[in-house]
């Protein structure tokens, strides 16, 4: 039927290396034209786009795709965005994510928001234009992730300025530099992309991975492969020959606190419900020769090399910590390691902002050292740094208040 | 590291092969062949996840050591000692899949920890890579021990001396074969000490279209079948109709789609210049249950033939039905330890003995077997939907068995 070897002994093996280059060039012509005829153009892009990625009504658009669609990115000709925006990339995993927001402080009745949209619904124009942020956000996305979301907001030309999450357990820290993804080998494809990728990503990123993504470039039908293959796949359906859905099976081993040693859990007493989170904080390898701190170097000459405002901000922590004196020194090396590597590779357009660590943490509801259930005063710093280091006009909305309860 | 192993391993191998046909050509040695297949197999597995490389390496030492026991029994202990050695190292070699098969959860998550804690300790620059690894159980198991049991056996029974350590794991990290096959021989992947600079053109050739073939079978043709079958099925609230065309499309994709990754490890070794045997021989075109097996998962069904068919009598005439009844079995046991595997075993044991039996009976009456093309599709057909009514069984849980199967009787 299909296991075709006698044909290929019979008309293969007595190829002469001439036959067998002119045979793979033929291949490569007629895969090429194929690809140029049948699967050019836009169809099934909207495929892999996260939920809601584009509301225009609050002029945030989710700029990263589904996790598993290895594209990586939404291209910004797919997020009717107006001529005249003004583009305001905010690259960050979760801790922009407001999660059991208690009543009161519900983003029009919602508990579950990103400080993306507040500050959508709050900044009505900057420089005269009307604000549009691009969020670049997934859950989990760590500082091998986040360089993808850099390269990419540098060279859109539809994004002006760029916001940074600085996220304090995570940026330096070598235990998990990725969230688990198909995207990893994209960098390999994007522009910009530096030699210093090409030697951190082969760490993470297998030879097949690689290949896909060089060919992704030349094959509309490799590049778009996750979304011909959803486009032909029923979601949420069971497939055959299953009656009920398998229980997911997830072995604990997998979780990376399991794995750290008991020494590493000690915490001063009004960090004890933190301990867990301020362990993996506290892990990182602050020194330039780490991994994160190499991903960092990049994030830096990139954005450097585009020119554009850059604001890079440590997320706040919360302000049990401020009497840790172990951890607000260990936020501070961070800090110095952080403004050592602007300081080398950056430029005029880079601005850090190291305070934000602490100086909010009073107007805060931390759920964790990395979540929040309110981050109102973040949203309110930011925007007064965006006017004091990057020169930026904003103007502000009037209106009633984002928080009332009530659904928009 | 992550992502469809089955599929990134053998693409890796390939990409990787460049390389090791660079330093073939500089250095035209077999040695130079095994040290890069071997070193490309263990990044195989590193890529998948780097905690099972140090567990897969601790493995094929203890089957270094265990071969030179086999070569002790057989050349120079005798009568019970040598037998008992050679049955302690049979059963120690097939334990982690049998420990594998009965207890999964349990021995999964023995496995995860021991050889995660073992890499975190030892190589703590490698975490991160092991913390996004995807899968956790140990892939390819099931092959590698019967790789590794064919090369003791074969060193006890003395048609092999044992192998160099270098050469042991060229055969152990084989890369187009650790994940999904075939079950290879080490006389199939040896080479002789000197190479010519490069492979034959028509090597490279065959298996560039070996491996094309197994991409189109996998990524399209078979994609396209499974789609369709969880089409038909609607999510288990299909009809009588309905559920029969979702079987013959699931069969029709698992076939594809296992004879399609075979191609690829075949092609991926072809352009090397090293011939492995074919694991698929059109076996829905086969027109009985022996032939089927005969031409499905050939690898495994070679395996079974010299080590369980043989050893039981199978060429005798009065042990023949039991032979054959056993190796189905152990084909079955194979795919995993449970009730699905035993009614899988039965009812595909029942129909190779009942098919050897009237076989038998034919040729004791002098009876022409009718092969006209209309029989023979009849035939195939049959076979097919034989086949098609077993796939099932290697997914479901067991409490679902009965309903699934009702939805095949209409009306039910």
């Amino acid at each position: 039927m299909l296991d075709l070897w006698k044909f290929a002994e019979r008309n293969f093996s007595r190829t002469s290396w001439s036959g067998l280059a002119l045979g793979l060039v033929t291949a490569l012509v007629f895969l090429f034209a194929t690809d140029r005829l049948l699967f050019s153009g836009n169809a099934h892009l909207q495929v892999g786009m996260q939920k809601n990625a584009v509301r225009p009504d609050e002029r945030v658009v989710k700029v990263w795709r589904d996790r598993q669609d290895p594209r990586g990115f939404v291209q910004s000709s797919l997020l009717k965005l107006p001529e005249n925006q003004f583009g305001l990339a905010w690259i960050s995993s979760s801790p922009i994510s407001i999660r059991q927001a208690p009543p009161g402080h519900r983003f029009f009745g919602r508990a579950a928001y990103e400080l993306t949209e507040v500050m959508a619904a709050q900044v009505k124009r900057i420089n005269g234009k009307p604000l549009w942020i691009h969020e670049y956000m997934i859950q989990g996305a760590r500082t091998g992730d986040e360089r993808r979301a850099v390269l990419h907001a540098a060279s859109d030309p539809s994004v002006d300025a760029i916001l940074m999450t600085m996220n304090p357990p995570w940026l330096f820290n070598d235990w998990l530099q990725y969230t688990k993804s198909n995207q990893r080998a994209s960098i390999f494809a994007m522009k910009g992309s530096r030699f210093g990728d090409f030697l951190q990503g082969l760490k993470f990123v297998r030879p097949s991975w690689i290949l896909e993504a060089k060919l992704s470039r030349y094959f509309s039908f490799v590049r778009n492969r996750y979304a011909f293959n959803r486009a032909v796949q029923k979601a949420n359906r069971l497939p055959f020959p299953l009656m009920h859905k398998p229980e997911a099976k997830k072995s604990k081993y997998i979780n990376l606190n399991y794995f750290y040693p008991g020494k590493y859990f000690r915490a001063p007493k009004n960090m004890e419900k933190y301990k867990g989170y301020r362990a993996t904080l506290m892990k990182q390898t602050l020194s330039e020769k780490g991994q994160g701190s190499k991903f960092f170097k990049l994030d830096i000459q990139t954005l450097a090399e585009s020119g554009k405002p850059v604001l890079l901000y440590i997320s706040p922590l919360p302000k049990e910590m401020r009497t840790d004196k172990e951890g607000v020194a260990y936020m501070q090396a961070y800090a110095d390691l952080a403004k050592k590597i602007i300081k080398k590779y950056g430029g005029p357009n880079i601005h850090i902002a190291t305070d934000t660590a602490f100086s909010i943490s009073d107007k805060l509801i931390h759920k964790d050292i990395v979540h929040m259930h309110y981050g109102q005063a973040l949203v309110d710093k930011l925007e007064t740094l965006m006017v004091t280091d990057l020169n930026l006009k904003v103007e502000k909305a009037g209106g009633p208040s984002v928080y009332e309860s009530k659904k928009r | 590291m992550g992502g469809n192993a089955n599929f990134g391993i053998i693409v890796d191998f390939v990409v990787l092969s460049t390389i090791v046909l660079a330093l073939r050509a500089i250095f035209p040695r077999a040695i130079t062949v095994y040290v890069s297949i071997a070193v490309i197999g263990a990044y195989a597995i590193y890529s998948v996840a780097p905690r099972m490389l140090p567990a897969y390496l601790f493995f094929w030492v203890i089957i270094y050591l265990f071969q030179w026991s086999m070569h002790l029994a057989a050349t120079r202990l005798n009568g019970w000692v040598s037998r008992i050695l050679t049955t302690v190292v049979i059963l120690a070699t097939l334990s982690p899949m049998v420990i594998w098969k009965f207890w999964q959860g349990p021995f999964m998550d023995w496995f995860s920890r021991t050889f995660a804690l073992l890499l975190w300790h030892t190589f703590p620059q490698v975490i991160a890579a092991d913390a996004i690894a995807s899968i956790l159980a140990p892939i390819g198991l099931s092959f590698m021990i019967f790789r590794a049991l064919d090369l003791l056996i074969k060193v006890r029974l003395g048609l092999l001396k044992p192998i160099a350590p270098l050469e042991l794991l060229y055969y152990a990290f084989f890369a187009p074969v650790l994940a999904v096959g075939p079950i290879i021989e080490y006389e199939e992947v040896r080479l002789p000490r000197k190479l010519s600079r490069l492979p034959a053109p028509g090597d490279v050739a065959v298996g560039v279209f070996r491996i094309s073939l197994g991409v189109s079978k996998v990524m399209i043709l078979a994609a396209l079948l499974s789609r369709g079958a969880d089409a038909f099925w609607k999510g288990g609230q299909t009809g009588f109709v309905g559920a029969w065309a979702a079987l013959w499309l699931f069969s029709l994709y698992f076939y594809i789609n296992f004879s399609g990754y075979s191609d690829m490890a075949i092609g991926a070794s072809r352009i090397h210049g090293i011939k492995l045997k074919e694991n698929f021989n059109n076996p829905f075109l086969k027109t009985n249950p022996q032939a089927f097996w005969a031409a499905w998962h050939m690898s495994l069904t070679r395996w079974v033939q010299r080590y369980v068919f043989i050893p039981l009598g199978g060429m005798r005439k009065n042990k023949q039905y039991f032979a054959a009844f056993m190796t189905i079995m152990a084909i079955a046991f194979w795919h995993g330890i449970s009730y699905n595997m035993l009614i899988f075993g039965l009812y595909q044991g029942g129909l190779v003995v009942a098919h050897r039996w009237l076989l038998n009976k034919r040729l004791a009456s002098h009876t022409q077997e009718n092969k006209t093309l209309p029989v023979s599709a009849f035939k195939s057909f049959g076979i097919f939907t034989s086949q098609a009514l077993a796939f099932p069984l290697l997914t479901i849980p067991l409490s679902d068995i009965p309903s699934f199967y009702a939805h095949l009787i209409p009306g039910m």
